[in-house]
Protein backbone atom coordinates (compact mmCIF):
# COMPACT_ATOMS: atom_id res chain seq x y z
CA UNK A 1 0.00 0.00 0.00
CA UNK A 2 1.31 3.48 -0.89
CA UNK A 3 1.47 5.57 2.05
CA UNK A 4 3.32 8.79 -0.40
CA UNK A 5 1.60 9.69 -3.79
CA UNK A 6 3.37 11.53 -5.33
CA UNK A 7 2.27 13.13 -9.00
CA UNK A 8 3.29 15.72 -11.39
CA UNK A 9 4.80 17.40 -8.70
CA UNK A 10 5.95 21.17 -9.65
CA UNK A 11 7.74 23.70 -7.97
CA UNK A 12 8.76 26.63 -10.31
CA UNK A 13 10.43 29.78 -8.68
CA UNK A 14 10.02 32.44 -11.52
CA UNK A 15 11.70 31.15 -14.29
CA UNK A 16 13.62 28.67 -12.78
CA UNK A 17 12.17 24.96 -12.41
CA UNK A 18 13.10 23.17 -9.21
CA UNK A 19 11.04 20.05 -9.81
CA UNK A 20 9.48 19.01 -12.88
CA UNK A 21 6.18 16.71 -13.05
CA UNK A 22 7.94 13.98 -10.77
CA UNK A 23 6.00 11.05 -9.56
CA UNK A 24 6.41 7.97 -7.25
CA UNK A 25 4.79 6.59 -4.58
CA UNK A 26 6.54 5.10 -1.58
CA UNK A 27 5.02 1.76 0.37
CA UNK A 28 4.44 1.28 3.70
CA UNK A 29 7.70 0.21 5.29
CA UNK A 30 9.89 0.85 2.18
CA UNK A 31 12.90 2.80 2.06
CA UNK A 32 12.72 4.91 -1.19
CA UNK A 33 15.78 7.02 -1.92
CA UNK A 34 16.14 10.15 -4.26
CA UNK A 35 19.42 10.32 -5.79
CA UNK A 36 20.96 12.58 -7.94
CA UNK A 37 23.59 15.85 -7.37
CA UNK A 38 23.13 19.12 -5.79
CA UNK A 39 20.61 21.41 -7.28
CA UNK A 40 19.12 18.34 -8.75
CA UNK A 41 15.45 18.88 -6.82
CA UNK A 42 15.66 16.10 -3.89
CA UNK A 43 15.80 18.83 -0.90
CA UNK A 44 12.93 21.07 -2.78
CA UNK A 45 10.67 17.32 -3.32
CA UNK A 46 10.99 16.94 0.55
CA UNK A 47 10.64 20.27 1.41
CA UNK A 48 7.08 19.78 -0.55
CA UNK A 49 6.43 16.57 0.78
CA UNK A 50 6.88 17.46 4.06
CA UNK A 51 4.59 20.31 3.74
CA UNK A 52 7.17 23.29 3.89
CA UNK A 53 7.12 24.23 0.67
CA UNK A 54 3.55 24.98 -1.95
CA UNK A 55 3.80 22.93 -4.44
CA UNK A 56 3.26 25.07 -8.02
CA UNK A 57 1.56 21.72 -9.65
CA UNK A 58 0.76 18.55 -9.28
CA UNK A 59 -0.22 16.93 -6.28
CA UNK A 60 1.26 14.91 -3.02
CA UNK A 61 -1.04 12.81 -0.98
CA UNK A 62 0.49 11.29 2.22
CA UNK A 63 -1.56 8.53 4.09
CA UNK A 64 -3.89 9.70 2.09
CA UNK A 65 -3.53 13.42 2.89
CA UNK A 66 -2.53 16.49 0.63
CA UNK A 67 0.35 18.19 0.80
CA UNK A 68 -1.12 21.35 0.39
CA UNK A 69 -3.26 23.55 3.19
CA UNK A 70 -0.43 22.23 5.35
CA UNK A 71 -3.21 20.55 7.58
CA UNK A 72 -1.86 19.48 11.40
CA UNK A 73 -3.24 15.90 11.02
CA UNK A 74 -0.93 15.49 7.71
CA UNK A 75 1.88 16.95 9.73
CA UNK A 76 0.90 14.44 12.23
CA UNK A 77 2.11 11.63 9.71
CA UNK A 78 5.84 12.32 9.75
CA UNK A 79 8.65 13.13 11.31
CA UNK A 80 11.66 15.03 9.53
CA UNK A 81 15.18 14.73 9.62
CA UNK A 82 16.98 17.89 8.03
CA UNK A 83 20.21 18.45 6.57
CA UNK A 84 20.81 20.83 8.75
CA UNK A 85 20.88 19.97 12.92
CA UNK A 86 17.72 21.60 13.39
CA UNK A 87 18.48 21.56 17.20
CA UNK A 88 19.02 24.34 19.99
CA UNK A 89 23.04 24.38 20.47
CA UNK A 90 22.71 26.28 23.90
CA UNK A 91 20.24 23.76 24.74
CA UNK A 92 20.96 19.64 26.41
CA UNK A 93 20.12 16.88 24.20
CA UNK A 94 17.17 16.37 26.64
CA UNK A 95 15.91 19.87 26.59
CA UNK A 96 15.65 19.73 22.90
CA UNK A 97 13.88 16.34 22.46
CA UNK A 98 11.18 18.01 25.39
CA UNK A 99 10.57 20.35 23.68
CA UNK A 100 10.28 19.03 19.80
CA UNK A 101 7.85 16.55 22.18
CA UNK A 102 5.60 19.09 24.09
CA UNK A 103 5.10 20.74 20.20
CA UNK A 104 3.95 17.28 19.21
CA UNK A 105 1.66 17.38 22.23
CA UNK A 106 3.48 14.78 24.35
CA UNK A 107 3.64 14.65 28.12
CA UNK A 108 5.10 13.64 31.30
CA UNK A 109 5.82 10.28 31.64
CA UNK A 110 5.15 9.37 27.84
CA UNK A 111 7.16 11.87 26.76
CA UNK A 112 10.10 11.35 29.39
CA UNK A 113 10.14 7.28 28.91
CA UNK A 114 9.81 8.57 24.66
CA UNK A 115 12.82 10.08 25.40
CA UNK A 116 14.72 8.01 26.94
CA UNK A 117 14.27 4.92 24.70
CA UNK A 118 15.26 7.42 21.47
CA UNK A 119 18.57 8.37 23.39
CA UNK A 120 19.16 4.66 24.11
CA UNK A 121 18.54 3.53 19.95
CA UNK A 122 20.72 6.43 19.30
CA UNK A 123 23.43 5.96 21.86
CA UNK A 124 23.41 8.90 23.73
CA UNK A 125 21.69 8.13 26.52
CA UNK A 126 24.72 9.25 28.67
CA UNK A 127 24.73 12.47 26.93
CA UNK A 128 21.48 13.24 27.72
CA UNK A 129 22.18 16.47 29.73
CA UNK A 130 25.10 17.53 27.63
CA UNK A 131 24.54 21.09 25.89
CA UNK A 132 24.39 20.42 21.78
CA UNK A 133 27.31 22.47 21.33
CA UNK A 134 29.40 19.98 23.19
CA UNK A 135 28.73 17.08 21.11
CA UNK A 136 30.44 16.07 18.49
CA UNK A 137 29.19 16.29 14.64
CA UNK A 138 28.40 12.64 14.70
CA UNK A 139 26.43 12.98 18.01
CA UNK A 140 24.80 15.87 16.57
CA UNK A 141 23.82 14.10 13.79
CA UNK A 142 21.91 11.25 15.91
CA UNK A 143 20.47 13.45 17.90
CA UNK A 144 18.95 15.49 14.62
CA UNK A 145 17.31 12.15 13.59
CA UNK A 146 16.12 11.18 17.00
CA UNK A 147 14.15 14.73 17.24
CA UNK A 148 12.67 13.56 14.19
CA UNK A 149 11.70 10.16 15.64
CA UNK A 150 10.48 10.88 18.91
CA UNK A 151 6.89 10.98 17.70
CA UNK A 152 7.00 7.16 16.51
CA UNK A 153 5.68 8.46 13.29
CA UNK A 154 5.02 6.24 10.18
CA UNK A 155 6.85 8.01 7.58
CA UNK A 156 10.19 9.43 8.00
CA UNK A 157 12.12 11.82 5.47
CA UNK A 158 15.45 11.94 5.92
CA UNK A 159 17.38 14.89 4.40
CA UNK A 160 20.73 14.06 3.30
CA UNK A 161 21.45 13.05 6.90
CA UNK A 162 24.64 11.97 6.40
CA UNK A 163 26.06 15.20 5.24
CA UNK A 164 29.66 16.45 6.59
CA UNK A 165 30.38 13.71 8.87
CA UNK A 166 33.26 11.60 9.48
CA UNK A 167 33.07 7.85 7.97
CA UNK A 168 32.82 6.74 11.27
CA UNK A 169 29.38 8.49 12.19
CA UNK A 170 28.41 7.91 8.88
CA UNK A 171 28.46 4.25 9.47
CA UNK A 172 26.61 4.84 13.06
CA UNK A 173 23.75 6.74 11.33
CA UNK A 174 23.31 4.27 8.74
CA UNK A 175 23.36 1.73 11.12
CA UNK A 176 20.63 3.58 12.79
CA UNK A 177 18.27 4.30 9.46
CA UNK A 178 18.83 0.27 8.62
CA UNK A 179 17.77 -0.39 12.50
CA UNK A 180 14.58 1.84 11.61
CA UNK A 181 14.49 -0.26 8.49
CA UNK A 182 14.03 -3.60 10.13
CA UNK A 183 11.70 -2.19 12.65
CA UNK A 184 9.27 -1.47 9.40
CA UNK A 185 9.49 2.64 9.44
CA UNK A 186 8.73 4.19 6.03
CA UNK A 187 11.72 6.58 4.76
CA UNK A 188 12.04 8.67 2.10
CA UNK A 189 15.42 9.42 1.94
CA UNK A 190 17.40 11.84 -0.53
CA UNK A 191 21.44 11.31 -0.55
CA UNK A 192 23.89 12.38 -3.81
CA UNK A 193 25.96 9.27 -2.42
CA UNK A 194 25.47 6.14 -4.75
CA UNK A 195 26.69 3.31 -1.67
CA UNK A 196 24.49 4.68 0.77
CA UNK A 197 21.43 4.37 -1.84
CA UNK A 198 22.40 1.20 -2.93
CA UNK A 199 22.79 -0.09 1.20
CA UNK A 200 19.48 1.37 2.41
CA UNK A 201 17.31 1.70 -0.35
CA UNK A 202 14.62 -0.93 -1.61
CA UNK A 203 14.10 1.20 -4.29
CA UNK A 204 16.01 4.39 -6.01
CA UNK A 205 14.43 7.34 -8.36
CA UNK A 206 17.63 8.92 -10.00
CA UNK A 207 16.81 12.39 -10.12
CA UNK A 208 18.31 15.30 -11.88
CA UNK A 209 17.40 18.97 -12.85
CA UNK A 210 14.29 18.42 -10.82
CA UNK A 211 13.06 15.28 -13.43
CA UNK A 212 12.92 11.69 -12.03
CA UNK A 213 14.40 10.09 -14.75
CA UNK A 214 14.61 6.33 -13.48
CA UNK A 215 13.30 4.53 -10.93
CA UNK A 216 13.18 0.97 -8.97
CA UNK A 217 15.40 -1.12 -7.53
CA UNK A 218 18.84 -1.34 -8.02
CA UNK A 219 19.34 -4.43 -9.98
CA UNK A 220 16.20 -2.94 -12.01
CA UNK A 221 17.49 -0.13 -12.53
CA UNK A 222 20.91 -2.04 -13.70
CA UNK A 223 19.17 -3.98 -16.13
CA UNK A 224 16.93 -0.97 -17.53
CA UNK A 225 20.58 0.50 -18.87
CA UNK A 226 21.70 -2.72 -20.25
CA UNK A 227 23.51 -4.61 -17.03
CA UNK A 228 26.58 -4.64 -19.05
CA UNK A 229 30.05 -4.84 -16.77
CA UNK A 230 32.93 -2.37 -17.48
CA UNK A 231 36.36 -3.40 -17.56
CA UNK A 232 38.64 -0.18 -17.46
CA UNK A 233 42.32 -0.68 -19.06
CA UNK A 234 44.86 1.57 -18.29
CA UNK A 235 48.19 1.91 -20.45
CA UNK A 236 51.55 3.36 -20.71
CA UNK A 237 50.18 6.39 -22.79
CA UNK A 238 47.90 7.81 -25.43
CA UNK A 239 49.15 5.92 -28.51
CA UNK A 240 49.07 2.42 -27.02
CA UNK A 241 45.59 3.13 -25.67
CA UNK A 242 44.76 3.93 -29.42
CA UNK A 243 46.33 1.08 -30.69
CA UNK A 244 44.26 -1.40 -28.16
CA UNK A 245 41.00 0.06 -28.60
CA UNK A 246 41.50 -0.11 -32.23
CA UNK A 247 42.58 -3.85 -31.97
CA UNK A 248 39.55 -4.29 -29.55
CA UNK A 249 37.06 -3.11 -32.03
CA UNK A 250 37.35 -5.26 -34.07
CA UNK A 251 35.75 -8.16 -31.56
CA UNK A 252 31.97 -8.25 -31.83
CA UNK A 253 29.54 -7.42 -28.72
CA UNK A 254 32.23 -5.55 -27.32
CA UNK A 255 31.74 -1.62 -26.94
CA UNK A 256 35.01 0.44 -26.51
CA UNK A 257 35.76 3.40 -25.51
CA UNK A 258 39.13 5.09 -25.39
CA UNK A 259 40.18 8.13 -23.60
CA UNK A 260 43.94 8.98 -23.46
CA UNK A 261 45.95 6.03 -22.19
CA UNK A 262 42.49 4.78 -20.48
CA UNK A 263 40.68 2.05 -22.66
CA UNK A 264 36.73 1.14 -21.53
CA UNK A 265 35.02 -2.20 -22.94
CA UNK A 266 31.68 -2.74 -22.06
CA UNK A 267 29.79 -6.02 -22.38
CA UNK A 268 27.53 -8.13 -20.35
CA UNK A 269 30.07 -10.86 -19.22
CA UNK A 270 33.45 -8.86 -20.01
CA UNK A 271 35.52 -10.60 -17.21
CA UNK A 272 35.09 -13.70 -19.59
CA UNK A 273 36.86 -11.66 -22.18
CA UNK A 274 39.98 -10.39 -19.97
CA UNK A 275 42.53 -13.03 -21.68
CA UNK A 276 41.73 -11.93 -24.75
CA UNK A 277 42.03 -8.62 -23.98
CA UNK A 278 45.05 -9.10 -22.64
CA UNK A 279 46.52 -10.61 -25.09
CA UNK A 280 45.20 -8.14 -27.94
CA UNK A 281 47.36 -5.72 -25.78
CA UNK A 282 51.00 -7.94 -26.05
CA UNK A 283 49.72 -7.78 -29.22
CA UNK A 284 49.65 -4.10 -29.91
CA UNK A 285 52.97 -4.04 -27.56
CA UNK A 286 50.99 -2.15 -24.71
CA UNK A 287 51.93 -1.81 -21.35
CA UNK A 288 49.34 -3.03 -18.62
CA UNK A 289 49.29 -0.38 -15.53
CA UNK A 290 46.25 -1.11 -13.81
CA UNK A 291 43.05 -3.14 -14.68
CA UNK A 292 39.55 -2.66 -13.21
CA UNK A 293 36.39 -4.16 -13.52
CA UNK A 294 33.39 -3.02 -12.07
CA UNK A 295 29.99 -4.43 -12.19
CA UNK A 296 26.59 -2.79 -13.17
CA UNK A 297 26.18 -0.05 -10.06
CA UNK A 298 24.18 3.08 -9.55
CA UNK A 299 26.83 5.10 -10.62
CA UNK A 300 26.96 3.54 -14.42
CA UNK A 301 22.67 3.88 -14.17
CA UNK A 302 23.12 7.53 -13.89
CA UNK A 303 26.11 7.59 -16.00
CA UNK A 304 23.92 6.25 -18.76
CA UNK A 305 20.41 8.27 -17.24
CA UNK A 306 22.05 11.48 -17.19
CA UNK A 307 25.28 11.16 -19.68
CA UNK A 308 28.01 12.02 -16.77
CA UNK A 309 28.94 10.65 -13.72
CA UNK A 310 27.64 11.23 -10.40
CA UNK A 311 30.73 11.70 -8.66
CA UNK A 312 32.22 15.16 -8.66
CA UNK A 313 28.67 16.39 -9.30
CA UNK A 314 28.71 17.27 -5.68
CA UNK A 315 28.53 13.62 -4.89
CA UNK A 316 31.62 11.53 -3.51
CA UNK A 317 32.83 7.94 -3.74
CA UNK A 318 31.06 5.57 -1.18
CA UNK A 319 32.86 5.79 2.06
CA UNK A 320 34.45 9.28 1.30
CA UNK A 321 34.32 12.30 3.24
CA UNK A 322 33.08 15.66 2.43
CA UNK A 323 31.62 18.87 3.67
CA UNK A 324 28.41 19.77 4.02
CA UNK A 325 26.93 21.11 0.96
CA UNK B 1 -0.51 26.23 23.80
CA UNK B 2 2.43 26.06 21.33
CA UNK B 3 2.90 29.59 21.63
CA UNK B 4 3.71 29.67 25.30
CA UNK B 5 6.12 26.26 24.61
CA UNK B 6 7.99 28.06 21.65
CA UNK B 7 8.23 31.28 24.03
CA UNK B 8 9.47 29.72 26.99
CA UNK B 9 12.10 27.94 25.00
CA UNK B 10 13.33 31.39 23.47
CA UNK B 11 13.53 32.81 26.74
CA UNK B 12 15.55 29.95 28.58
CA UNK B 13 18.03 30.21 25.59
CA UNK B 14 18.33 33.97 25.92
CA UNK B 15 19.06 33.09 29.37
CA UNK B 16 21.91 30.59 28.85
CA UNK B 17 23.68 33.02 26.51
CA UNK B 18 25.82 35.07 28.04
CA UNK B 19 27.11 37.13 25.15
CA UNK B 20 23.36 38.27 25.19
CA UNK B 21 23.24 39.05 28.86
CA UNK B 22 25.89 40.95 28.92
CA UNK B 23 25.18 43.38 26.12
CA UNK B 24 22.00 43.86 27.15
CA UNK B 25 21.89 44.13 30.83
CA UNK B 26 25.70 44.37 32.33
CA UNK B 27 26.54 47.20 29.68
CA UNK B 28 23.72 49.21 29.84
CA UNK B 29 23.60 49.17 34.03
CA UNK B 30 27.81 49.52 34.00
CA UNK B 31 27.21 52.43 31.71
CA UNK B 32 24.43 54.08 33.52
CA UNK B 33 25.91 53.60 37.02
CA UNK B 34 29.27 55.71 35.64
CA UNK B 35 27.53 58.18 34.27
CA UNK B 36 25.21 58.36 37.59
CA UNK B 37 29.22 58.83 39.16
CA UNK B 38 30.00 61.35 36.43
CA UNK B 39 27.21 63.88 36.77
CA UNK B 40 27.56 63.70 40.88
CA UNK B 41 25.31 61.23 42.02
CA UNK B 42 26.10 59.31 45.01
CA UNK B 43 24.66 55.68 45.17
CA UNK B 44 21.76 54.72 47.32
CA UNK B 45 21.75 58.74 48.30
CA UNK B 46 18.57 60.56 47.31
CA UNK B 47 18.23 62.40 44.06
CA UNK B 48 19.07 66.09 44.28
CA UNK B 49 15.37 68.20 45.10
CA UNK B 50 14.52 69.40 41.33
CA UNK B 51 16.90 67.52 39.65
CA UNK B 52 16.39 67.07 36.39
CA UNK B 53 20.01 66.76 35.48
CA UNK B 54 22.05 64.72 33.18
CA UNK B 55 21.67 61.12 34.41
CA UNK B 56 17.71 62.01 33.74
CA UNK B 57 18.56 63.43 30.69
CA UNK B 58 20.41 60.70 29.23
CA UNK B 59 19.15 57.28 31.36
CA UNK B 60 16.18 56.97 29.08
CA UNK B 61 18.23 57.76 25.84
CA UNK B 62 20.15 55.29 26.72
CA UNK B 63 17.82 52.84 27.64
CA UNK B 64 16.34 53.05 24.21
CA UNK B 65 19.90 52.68 22.72
CA UNK B 66 20.27 49.46 24.45
CA UNK B 67 16.53 48.14 23.32
CA UNK B 68 17.64 48.52 20.22
CA UNK B 69 20.93 46.76 20.48
CA UNK B 70 18.37 43.86 22.03
CA UNK B 71 15.85 44.32 18.82
CA UNK B 72 19.28 43.33 16.79
CA UNK B 73 20.50 40.52 18.65
CA UNK B 74 16.75 39.19 19.00
CA UNK B 75 16.92 39.27 14.80
CA UNK B 76 19.72 37.75 14.28
CA UNK B 77 18.38 34.67 16.68
CA UNK B 78 15.44 34.22 14.37
CA UNK B 79 18.16 34.31 11.45
CA UNK B 80 20.28 32.04 13.06
CA UNK B 81 17.68 29.94 13.77
CA UNK B 82 16.43 29.93 10.23
CA UNK B 83 20.17 28.99 8.99
CA UNK B 84 20.25 26.24 11.55
CA UNK B 85 17.06 24.46 9.85
CA UNK B 86 15.09 25.26 13.26
CA UNK B 87 12.61 27.43 11.65
CA UNK B 88 11.78 24.40 9.12
CA UNK B 89 11.84 21.84 11.49
CA UNK B 90 9.28 23.87 13.67
CA UNK B 91 7.17 24.60 10.62
CA UNK B 92 7.02 20.83 10.13
CA UNK B 93 5.67 20.20 13.36
CA UNK B 94 1.35 20.08 13.35
CA UNK B 95 1.79 23.91 15.17
CA UNK B 96 0.17 26.51 13.44
CA UNK B 97 2.45 29.60 11.67
CA UNK B 98 0.93 31.99 13.61
CA UNK B 99 1.94 30.53 16.83
CA UNK B 100 5.57 29.92 16.06
CA UNK B 101 5.89 33.98 15.08
CA UNK B 102 3.32 34.77 18.55
CA UNK B 103 5.93 32.32 20.22
CA UNK B 104 9.01 33.87 19.15
CA UNK B 105 7.71 37.72 19.29
CA UNK B 106 6.35 37.07 22.88
CA UNK B 107 9.69 35.94 23.82
CA UNK B 108 11.66 39.03 22.05
CA UNK B 109 8.66 41.49 23.63
CA UNK B 110 9.66 39.95 27.58
CA UNK B 111 13.03 40.69 26.85
CA UNK B 112 13.19 43.82 25.64
CA UNK B 113 10.02 45.16 28.61
CA UNK B 114 12.24 43.19 31.19
CA UNK B 115 15.57 45.23 30.17
CA UNK B 116 13.42 48.10 30.04
CA UNK B 117 12.44 47.58 33.59
CA UNK B 118 15.79 46.54 35.04
CA UNK B 119 17.32 49.81 33.84
CA UNK B 120 14.64 51.94 35.19
CA UNK B 121 14.67 49.64 38.17
CA UNK B 122 18.17 49.80 38.61
CA UNK B 123 18.61 53.52 38.26
CA UNK B 124 15.74 54.23 40.66
CA UNK B 125 17.45 52.84 42.92
CA UNK B 126 20.53 52.83 42.73
CA UNK B 127 20.47 57.01 42.19
CA UNK B 128 16.80 57.76 43.06
CA UNK B 129 15.78 58.85 39.62
CA UNK B 130 12.10 59.85 39.23
CA UNK B 131 10.55 58.04 35.95
CA UNK B 132 7.28 58.74 36.85
CA UNK B 133 4.41 56.68 37.95
CA UNK B 134 4.76 53.05 37.97
CA UNK B 135 1.51 51.89 36.56
CA UNK B 136 1.75 54.33 33.63
CA UNK B 137 5.83 53.69 32.98
CA UNK B 138 5.24 49.90 32.74
CA UNK B 139 2.63 50.78 30.01
CA UNK B 140 5.13 52.75 28.08
CA UNK B 141 8.29 49.91 28.64
CA UNK B 142 5.18 47.24 27.07
CA UNK B 143 4.65 49.39 23.82
CA UNK B 144 8.22 50.38 23.27
CA UNK B 145 8.72 46.44 23.73
CA UNK B 146 5.77 45.81 21.32
CA UNK B 147 6.71 48.19 18.62
CA UNK B 148 10.10 46.78 18.59
CA UNK B 149 9.42 43.73 17.85
CA UNK B 150 8.39 45.42 14.51
CA UNK B 151 11.95 46.26 14.17
CA UNK B 152 13.23 42.57 14.78
CA UNK B 153 10.29 41.41 12.33
CA UNK B 154 11.58 44.28 9.85
CA UNK B 155 15.46 43.33 10.34
CA UNK B 156 15.01 39.70 10.05
CA UNK B 157 12.82 40.53 6.63
CA UNK B 158 15.94 42.84 5.35
CA UNK B 159 18.75 40.83 6.47
CA UNK B 160 17.58 37.41 6.31
CA UNK B 161 21.65 36.46 7.59
CA UNK B 162 22.98 36.56 10.20
CA UNK B 163 25.71 38.75 9.45
CA UNK B 164 23.57 41.21 7.79
CA UNK B 165 21.10 41.43 10.66
CA UNK B 166 23.99 42.49 12.30
CA UNK B 167 25.64 44.81 10.28
CA UNK B 168 22.23 46.60 9.69
CA UNK B 169 20.94 46.20 12.98
CA UNK B 170 24.20 48.15 14.30
CA UNK B 171 23.70 50.87 11.70
CA UNK B 172 20.01 51.35 12.68
CA UNK B 173 21.04 51.38 16.30
CA UNK B 174 23.30 53.78 15.70
CA UNK B 175 21.41 56.11 13.36
CA UNK B 176 18.29 55.85 16.10
CA UNK B 177 20.44 56.72 18.81
CA UNK B 178 22.13 59.96 16.93
CA UNK B 179 18.79 61.23 15.64
CA UNK B 180 16.86 60.72 18.81
CA UNK B 181 19.67 62.34 21.07
CA UNK B 182 20.42 59.44 22.81
CA UNK B 183 23.81 60.49 23.51
CA UNK B 184 22.54 63.90 25.20
CA UNK B 185 23.71 66.51 23.32
CA UNK B 186 26.50 65.48 22.35
CA UNK B 187 26.37 65.23 18.69
CA UNK B 188 24.17 68.18 17.30
CA UNK B 189 21.46 67.87 15.07
CA UNK B 190 19.33 69.78 12.43
CA UNK B 191 15.26 70.72 12.11
CA UNK B 192 15.34 68.11 9.50
CA UNK B 193 16.95 65.19 11.70
CA UNK B 194 14.68 65.94 14.25
CA UNK B 195 11.78 64.79 11.86
CA UNK B 196 13.75 62.21 10.94
CA UNK B 197 13.16 60.68 13.88
CA UNK B 198 10.02 60.49 14.55
CA UNK B 199 10.67 57.03 12.23
CA UNK B 200 12.52 55.74 15.62
CA UNK B 201 10.75 54.16 18.85
CA UNK B 202 13.43 56.43 20.16
CA UNK B 203 12.25 59.64 19.54
CA UNK B 204 8.89 58.29 21.05
CA UNK B 205 10.13 56.37 23.75
CA UNK B 206 11.63 59.70 25.45
CA UNK B 207 9.34 61.57 24.78
CA UNK B 208 7.26 59.73 27.19
CA UNK B 209 9.81 58.73 29.36
CA UNK B 210 10.44 62.88 29.65
CA UNK B 211 6.82 63.71 30.04
CA UNK B 212 6.40 60.99 33.01
CA UNK B 213 9.52 62.23 34.57
CA UNK B 214 8.43 66.11 34.49
CA UNK B 215 5.22 65.13 36.30
CA UNK B 216 2.59 64.07 33.45
CA UNK B 217 0.43 61.57 33.43
CA UNK B 218 -1.41 58.89 31.21
CA UNK B 219 -3.06 61.83 29.23
CA UNK B 220 0.58 63.51 28.37
CA UNK B 221 1.69 60.21 26.68
CA UNK B 222 -1.27 58.98 24.39
CA UNK B 223 0.18 60.68 21.53
CA UNK B 224 3.31 58.45 22.01
CA UNK B 225 1.48 55.43 22.64
CA UNK B 226 -0.44 55.58 19.27
CA UNK B 227 2.51 55.99 17.16
CA UNK B 228 4.59 53.58 19.04
CA UNK B 229 1.22 51.24 17.61
CA UNK B 230 1.21 52.65 13.99
CA UNK B 231 5.13 51.91 13.84
CA UNK B 232 4.31 48.05 15.21
CA UNK B 233 1.42 47.26 12.76
CA UNK B 234 3.67 49.58 9.66
CA UNK B 235 6.36 46.95 10.42
CA UNK B 236 4.93 43.98 11.04
CA UNK B 237 2.84 44.95 7.70
CA UNK B 238 6.03 45.54 5.45
CA UNK B 239 7.90 42.98 6.86
CA UNK B 240 5.40 40.28 5.78
CA UNK B 241 4.79 41.62 2.33
CA UNK B 242 8.63 41.37 2.05
CA UNK B 243 8.58 37.95 3.47
CA UNK B 244 5.66 36.85 0.92
CA UNK B 245 7.38 38.47 -1.78
CA UNK B 246 10.62 36.83 -1.31
CA UNK B 247 9.13 33.63 -0.77
CA UNK B 248 7.19 33.46 -3.95
CA UNK B 249 10.70 34.29 -5.70
CA UNK B 250 12.38 31.46 -4.08
CA UNK B 251 15.15 33.42 -2.74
Amino acid sequence: MALVEVRELRKQYGSITAVDGVSFDVHEGEVFSLLGPNGAGKSTSIGMLSALIEPTGGEALIGGLSVRGRSAALRRLFGVVPQEIALYEELSAKDNLLFWGRLYGLRGGDLRGRISSILEKVGLADRAGSAIKTLSGGMKRRLNIAAGLLLGPRLVFMDEPTVGIDPQSRRSVLDLILQLKREGTTILYTTHYMAEAEELSDRVGIIDHGKLLAMGTCRELAASVGGDEQLRVALSGREEGERLSQSLRAVPGLSVKSDGAQVTVRAPRVRQLLPRIVEAAAAVRATLRDIEIREPNLETVFLAYTGRELAGQGADVPGGFFGAE
Amino acid sequence: MAVLIIAWQDLKRSVRDPVGLVMTLAVPLVLIVAIGLVAGHTPFQPAPVGGFDALSYIAPGMALFFMMLSVRQSARTIAEDTDRGVRNRLRSAPVADISITAGNTASHVILLFLQLLVLIGISSLLYGLSWGPTAVLVLVCLALAVSASGWVALLVSLGRTPGRINALGLALTLTFGILSRSFGAVIPTTPWMDTLSRVTPNYWGQHAFFSLALGGGMTSIMRDLGALGIMCAALWAAAALLSRTRSAKGK
